[in-house]
C-alpha cells in the first residue's frame, strides 16, 4: 500500500532521514514539506494509514516496535 | 512386533519447506544531493526468519555537481548481537562525469533474524547536480 508520511531524523550518519516504520520503501524523494510516499505491508495498515495495533502484533516483541508510546 | 515409547523423532523441514514468502525490494530515484537518508528499511516480524538472496546496488551521476563529494549507496543490516553494524555492498564515488557510476551485486546468503533489520541508505554530500540510485533486494522469509 502506497501512503505519504513525514519524515523524522536529521540527515546525519547518527540519526537519518527515515519515516518511523518497521517497514519501507521510499517513492522518489523527501518533499521540502518534509513528506514521503512510502509502500508499506498491506497488514501493517488500516484505511491507508498505519496501524499502530497491527503493527504491535506483527512485530509482538521487539523492543523498537511492540511498545505502547510508539507513534506511527 | 510391538513399538514400545513415544513416536520417534521427526526431522524439523528444512527452511524453504516452512512457509516461504519470497519479497523484493527495490528503490529508484534520481536524487539532488543531500544528508543521510533510509530508502528501504525490512524489519523481520516476529516468528520468523528471513534469507538475503541477492542485493544488488548502483549509483550513476546524471547531471554535473558544481562541487562534487562523495556520493554513497550502502545496505545496513542491524544484527542483534553483533559487536558492529554490517555494511554491505557500499558504493562509494564523487564521480562528476554525466552518465558515470558504478554498481555492484551479490548472491548473499544473510540469514537475519526477527527483530533484526536491513537498510538502504543514500547520501551525496556534493553541491549541485543529481545522481541515480537504485537498489533491490530479494528475501525469503519463512517460519522461525
Amino acid at each position: 500500500m502506497r501512503i505519504k508520511v513525514k519524515v523524522v531524523g536529521k540527515g546525519t550518519p547518527e540519526d537519518p532521514l527515515r519515516v518511523n516504520l518497521p517497514t519501507y520503501i521510499m517513492v522518489g524523494d523527501v518533499a521540502k514539506d518534509g513528506s514521503v510516499t512510502v509502500e508499506v505491508p498491506d497488514d501493517e495498515c488500516t484505511d491507508g494509514r498505519p496501524d499502530k495495533a497491527k503493527i504491535r502484533a506483527k512485530y509482538k516483541g521487539q523492543p523498537l516496535w511492540d511498545r505502547e508510546d510508539l507513534e506511527v | 512386533m510391538v513399538r514400545v515409547g513415544t513416536t520417534p523423532a521427526v526431522a524439523r523441514a528444512a527452511w524453504y519447506d516452512r512457509n516461504p514468502t519470497n519479497y523484493a525490494y527495490a528503490y529508484f530515484g534520481i536524487v539532488a544531493p543531500h544528508g543521510a537518508t533510509q530508502r528501504i528499511s525490512y524489519t523481520v516480524p516476529s516468528g520468523k526468519k528471513a534469507i538475503v538472496e541477492l542485493l544488488e546496488t548502483y549509483i550513476k551521476r546524471v547531471t554535473a555537481a558544481t562541487a562534487p563529494d562523495t556520493a554513497q549507496a550502502y545496505w545496513q543490516g542491524t544484527l542483534t548481537g553483533a559487536t558492529n553494524l554490517l555494511q554491505n555492498v557500499e558504493l562509494l564515488s564523487i564521480e562528476n562525469t554525466p552518465a558515470q557510476g558504478m554498481s555492484k551485486n551479490m548472491g548473499a546468503t544473510i540469514t537475519v533474524n526477527a527483530g533484526e533489520f536491513l537498510t538502504l541508505y543514500t547520501v551525496d554530500a556534493s553541491t549541485g547536480g543529481t545522481i541515480r540510485y537504485g537498489s533491490s533486494i530479494k528475501l525469503s522469509v519463512f517460519d522461525a
